[in-house]
C-alpha cells in the first residue's frame, strides 16, 4: 500500500510541475499584450505604460519568470495580480471556500439524481428505463447558463425562493441558500452524464457470469442487487465523479458569471483574457493539486472497494 | 427604432409607444437634435428617511484602486468622492462651491490662494492641515501614473503659507486650474495615512484617511467594498447621510445584474451597459434614468499626414454621411442628442446664456449623402482612402466602424477597417504620428465643468487630447488667451470663438452625446447621476428613502 501511495504522490508531482510550466508557457507566447487590459483601452502617457511594464515584470524572460514564480509559491507567496491589482493568495482564499461550496452541493445533486436515474434505468427494462434516460437526455441538452437563466426567472424572480445572485456571506446556511440554484444549473448534464454510465455499468454486471450464477443459486434479487450489480457497477461510475468533480470546479465560470457569484472559475475567465500571469498560474495551480488529490483519493476507495488491486498490488 | 416617452412627474420612464420599422425618422431630415422623449436629469430628488444599507452596483468592474489619482475606471471615483472630499465642489448644475477650502482665487495671472475651512478633521480625528493639502495636489500632479497630471501641467509649485493657506504657483496663466481643483485633481487625503503607505487604497487596503461623509469600511478584493456614513463629518446635518452604509458589487454580467436589480438583491447602480437598458425599462422594482453630462462620442480624424483626412473638405464630406439619428439610437439608447460640438451643454458650469446662445447658431449635424458625394468630387482625390481602426477587442467598437465604412463608401470614400490591438493604445492617444490609421471613435468626456477645457486639449498643438495632430496657429493663439482669462464671461467669449472655428475645420466628428444610464430602485431616491459631477461629488450624499 504504501508503495503504491508513493507513486501515486510522485507521478502527481511530476504532473503538477509539467502543467503550470505548460501553462506558464502558453500565456507567454499568447498573442497580445496584458499592457492593453491594464489601460482598459483608456489613453495613456508612454511614462505611465512603462510604469505599469516594471510593476508586472512584463519585460522578463520566460525562464526567469517562472522560476521566479515557483520559488515564491514555495515561499508562500503566489505573487500581485496585475488584472486586480491585489495579493493572488488574498484573492483566491474567499473565492476558493464560495466554488468548493458550489461544487460539493452541485456533487451532491449531481450524485443522488444520477446515480437514482442510472439505477433506475439499469434494474428495469421498459418504461421506467426509457423515462429516466429521456429525462436525462433532456437536462443534459440544457447549457449552464440557459438552465440559469431559466432558473433565475422562476425560482428566484418570480417564486423569491432563493435568492437571484450572490455567493451568500460565508455562512454554511447562506451558502446552502444561495447556491441551490447555481449547482442545480451546472448539475444538470455532469448528472445526466453520471445516470447514463450507471445505467450502462448496472446493465453490464447484471449480465455477468458471477450474478447469473449468484441468481440461479437462488440468492435472494435485493441481495444480488445490492451486493453483486450494484457495488461492481459503482466502480467506473467512482473515477467518472472523482474526473466531473475536478471538471466542475473549472466549469462553474459560466454559472458564476450568471449568478454573479465571485467564484474560481469567473476569477480564471478574467485572468485568462486579461494575460494575468500570476492569477492564470496559482487557479490552475489549485486545479492540478485538486486533479492529483482526488485521484489520489479515487485510487485508495478503489483499493478499498476492489480486492483485486489489493493482490496485483501486492 | 424605439420611441421612448417619458411620464413626467411620476419620474417613472414609461414605454409608451414602439413603433418597429427600419425607417430613419423625420428628424434626420431636418436635422432635428432627436425623436426619443427621454428626459435626461442632473439629479434625483433627495432622499426623505434613513436606510440601513444600500447594495449599488457599478458595472464597470471592482477599481485597481479607491485613489482618485490613479486610474480612468468610473468606479473607483465613485467611491472615492464619497470618502475623500475636493477643495471645491461640482455642483450637479456643474457649477462650483467650496468644498473643503471656502475660497479658491487667482490673485493674479499665475497665483491662486486656497483657504481651507477651519475646523475640518479627518475620520480618524486629525485635523486637516495646509501640509495634507500640499502632499495631495503635489500626489495628484506628480505620480507618473496620475491620470490629472495634464490637467495640473501648469501648476509649478504648491505651497503652504500658513496653517490654513495653500499657495499655488502657475508657469503660465491657467483659469482651468480652479476648477480642475473639483475633480479628483483637487481631493485630499490624509498625509499621514498615505505617505510612504505601499498599500495606500490598494485592494483589501482600508488604511486610507480622508474627510468625506462616508468612511471605507471593508473592502473584500475580489467581491466588495463597503463604506459607512461619517459620524464626524463637518458638513453632516439634516436630510444628509440618511444612507448609514453603501455596499459596493461589481457584477460586469449584464444579465446577472438585471437580475439583481429586478429582485431587490441591488438597490441600484451606474453605468448600465447599453444591452440591459430595454430589460431595466420595463421594470417594476425600480426606474431607468439617464444623467445628464459632458460625455460625447466622436470620429477623431489624423490630420497632420498627406493623407485623406488632412483634407478640410473630406472631413466634412465624412460629417456629412454619418447618420445621428442611427448612431444615437445605437450607442445611447436613444437618448443621446446628436452633438454639434464637443463642448456639449452637459459641459457647460458658467455663462449658460451665452454658450446656448452660440450652441443654437452652431450648424446642425445632418445627414446629406448629397452634399457629401459633391464635397468628395470636389476635393480633387478621386475614391480617397480612408482607413478606419477598430479595437479588435471590443464588438461594439468593430460595429461603429463597419457603419462608418458603409456611409463613407457611399459618398465616394474607399473605407477599410484596420482592427488594431490595445497595444495601441498607446500610440493612438498622443500626439504621434500615425500614417496606417486615418480616422478612430472615442467617448471622452470633459472632466471640467467648463468647455475650454476639451477644447484646450484638442485644439492646442499639445494639447493632452488632441491625438489626430491638428493645428490651426489662430486657435492655439485664442485658446492661450482664453488660459489666460479668469472672469467667466470674458473667457466664454473667446471660447465660443474657438468653438466656431473647430466645429468650421472639422477637427473632431462628434457625433452624439452620451447621457450616463443609471438605475435606482423605486423605493430609494436621492441619487446623483450626472457626469462629470458624480465622478467627483459625494453623489450618495442625499440618498435615502424616496418616501
Amino acid at each position: 500500500m504504501r508503495r503504491y501511495l508513493w507513486r501515486r504522490i510522485g507521478l502527481g508531482a511530476l504532473t503538477i510541475v509539467a502543467t503550470t510550466m505548460l501553462v506558464h508557457l502558453a500565456l507567454y507566447l499568447a498573442p497580445g499584450d496584458p499592457i492593453g487590459y491594464l489601460l482598459n483601452g483608456q489613453p495613456a502617457t508612454p511614462e505611465r505604460i512603462a510604469a505599469l511594464r516594471a510593476q508586472y515584470n512584463l519585460d522578463e524572460p520566460f525562464f526567469t519568470r517562472y522560476v521566479s514564480w515557483i520559488t515564491g509559491v514555495f515561499q508562500g507567496d503566489l505573487g500581485t495580480s496585475a488584472a486586480f491589482n491585489a495579493d493572488v493568495s488574498t484573492l483566491i482564499a474567499s473565492r476558493f471556500q464560495t466554488t468548493m461550496y458550489l461544487v460539493l452541493i452541485s456533487f451532491v445533486f449531481i450524485s443522488v439524481f444520477g446515480l437514482t436515474l442510472g439505477i433506475l434505468a439499469g434494474l428495469h427494462k421498459g418504461g421506467i428505463d426509457s423515462f429516466s434516460m429521456a429525462t436525462a437526455t433532456i437536462l443534459s441538452s440544457i447549457p449552464a447558463f440557459v438552465g440559469s437563466f431559466i432558473l433565475i426567472n422562476v425560482f428566484a424572480l418570480q417564486l423569491g425562493w432563493f435568492p437571484a445572485i450572490g455567493g451568500g456571506d460565508g455562512s454554511l446556511s447562506s451558502a446552502i441558500s444561495h447556491m441551490t440554484l447555481p449547482a442545480i444549473a451546472l448539475a444538470f448534464s455532469a448528472g445526466a452524464f453520471v445516470a447514463r454510465t450507471t445505467r450502462a455499468s448496472i446493465r453490464v454486471e447484471s449480465a455477468s457470469e458471477h450474478v447469473v450464477t449468484a441468481t440461479v443459486r437462488g440468492i435472494p434479487r435485493n441481495k444480488v442487487v445490492s451486493r453483486h450489480i450494484v457495488r461492481n457497477a459503482l466502480l467506473p461510475v467512482i473515477s467518472l465523479g472523482g474526473l466531473l468533480f475536478v471538471g466542475l470546479i473549472v466549469s462553474t465560470a459560466f454559472v458564476e458569471q450568471a449568478f454573479a457569484i465571485n467564484g474560481i472559475g469567473g476569477l480564471l475567465v478574467v485572468a485568462a483574457r486579461q494575460q494575468d500571469f500570476a492569477l492564470v498560474q496559482a487557479i490552475t495551480l489549485i486545479l492540478v493539486i485538486s486533479f492529483v488529490v482526488v485521484n489520489l483519493a479515487v485510487d485508495v476507495l478503489y483499493w478499498i472497494l476492489d480486492p483485486r488491486i489489493r493482490s496485483e498490488v501486492a | 427604432m424605439k420611441k421612448l416617452v417619458l411620464a413626467t412627474g411620476s419620474a417613472a420612464l414609461l414605454l409608451l409607444t414602439a413603433c418597429g420599422g427600419a425607417a430613419a425618422p423625420e428628424s434626420s431630415a431636418s436635422g432635428e437634435a432627436t425623436s426619443s422623449g427621454i428626459e435626461l436629469v442632473t439629479s434625483t430628488p433627495a432622499g426623505v428617511g434613513p436606510v440601513d444599507n444600500v447594495n449599488w452596483n457599478l458595472a464597470d468592474g471592482e477599481p485597481l484602486s479607491l485613489d482618485q489619482n490613479l486610474s480612468w475606471s468610473g468606479s473607483q471615483n465613485f467611491i472615492g468622492n464619497l470618502m475623500c472630499e475636493s477643495l471645491l465642489s461640482t455642483t450637479p448644475e456643474g457649477g462650483l462651491e467650496p468644498g473643503l477650502a471656502t475660497d479658491v482665487s487667482y490673485t493674479d495671472a499665475t497665483t491662486l490662494v486656497v483657504k481651507l475651512r477651519e475646523g475640518v478633521t479627518f475620520w480618524d480625528g486629525s485635523a486637516l492641515t495646509a501640509d495634507d493639502v500640499v502632499y495631495s495636489i503635489d500626489k495628484a500632479r506628480t505620480n507618473e501614473v496620475s491620470q490629472f497630471v495634464g490637467d495640473l501641467a501648469a501648476v509649478a509649485s504648491v505651497e503652504a503659507t500658513d496653517a490654513s493657506t495653500v499657495t499655488i504657483k502657475l508657469s503660465e496663466p491657467n483659469s482651468l486650474i480652479r476648477g480642475a481643483l473639483s475633480t479628483g485633481a483637487g481631493a485630499v487625503v490624509s498625509k499621514a495615512s498615505a505617505e510612504g503607505n505601499a498599500n495606500f487604497a490598494l485592494p483589501g487596503d482600508t488604511s486610507m484617511v480622508c474627510t468625506g461623509p462616508y468612511m471605507l469600511k471593508e473592502w473584500t478584493a475580489g467581491s466588495k467594498i463597503v463604506v459607512e456614513a461619517n459620524p464626524t463629518w463637518w458638513n453632516k446635518g439634516d436630510g444628509k447621510q440618511l444612507t448609514k452604509q453603501i455596499t459596493f458589487s461589481f457584477i460586469t454580467d449584464p444579465a446577472a445584474a438585471v437580475a439583481g436589480y429586478e429582485s431587490g438583491e441591488l438597490d441600484g447602480g451606474f453605468l448600465i451597459p447599453a444591452s440591459s437598458i430595454k430589460a431595466l425599462q420595463a421594470s417594476t422594482v425600480g426606474t431607468l434614468g439617464f444623467g445628464d453630462g459632458s460625455a460625447f462620442g466622436a470620429w477623431v480624424p489624423i490630420v497632420n499626414t498627406e493623407r485623406s483626412m488632412s483634407n478640410p473638405k473630406l472631413r466634412e464630406a465624412l460629417a456629412k454621411s454619418l447618420d445621428y439619428a442611427n448612431i444615437v439610437a445605437t450607442e445611447t439608447a436613444g437618448a443621446g442628442t446628436p452633438a454639434k460640438a464637443v463642448g456639449v451643454p452637459g459641459s457647460w458650469g458658467n455663462e449658460k446664456a451665452a454658450y446656448q446662445a452660440a450652441w443654437d447658431a452652431l450648424p446642425d449635424p445632418v445627414t446629406d449623402l448629397d452634399a457629401a458625394k459633391k464635397l468628395v468630387a470636389e476635393s480633387g482625390v478621386s475614391n480617397p482612402e480612408l482607413v478606419i481602426a477598430a479595437w479588435s477587442e471590443l464588438p461594439d467598437s468593430v460595429n461603429a466602424a463597419l457603419v462608418l465604412q458603409q456611409a463613407a463608401n457611399s459618398v465616394g470614400f474607399n473605407a477599410t477597417i484596420n482592427k488594431i490591438g490595445f497595444d495601441r493604445a498607446a500610440d493612438l492617444f498622443s500626439g504621434a504620428k500615425k500614417e496606417d490609421i486615418d480616422i478612430f471613435a472615442t467617448t471622452y468626456l470633459s472632466f471640467i465643468c467648463d468647455p475650454l477645457y476639451i477644447y484646450s486639449q484638442i485644439g492646442l498643438d499639445a494639447g493632452s487630447a488632441n491625438w489626430g495632430g491638428y493645428s490651426n496657429a489662430k486657435v492655439s493663439e485664442l485658446i492661450t488667451s482664453a488660459l489666460a482669462t479668469t472672469d467667466d464671461a470674458e473667457r466664454a467669449k473667446i471660447t465660443i470663438e474657438i468653438q466656431s472655428l473647430l466645429v468650421a475645420d472639422y477637427a473632431w466628428l462628434p457625433t452624439t452625446t452620451y447621457p450616463s444610464p443609471f438605475f435606482m430602485s423605486n423605493e430609494l431616491s436621492g441619487a446623483i447621476p450626472s457626469g462629470p459631477t458624480h465622478l467627483w461629488y459625494a453623489w450618495a450624499v442625499n440618498l435615502g428613502t424616496a418616501k
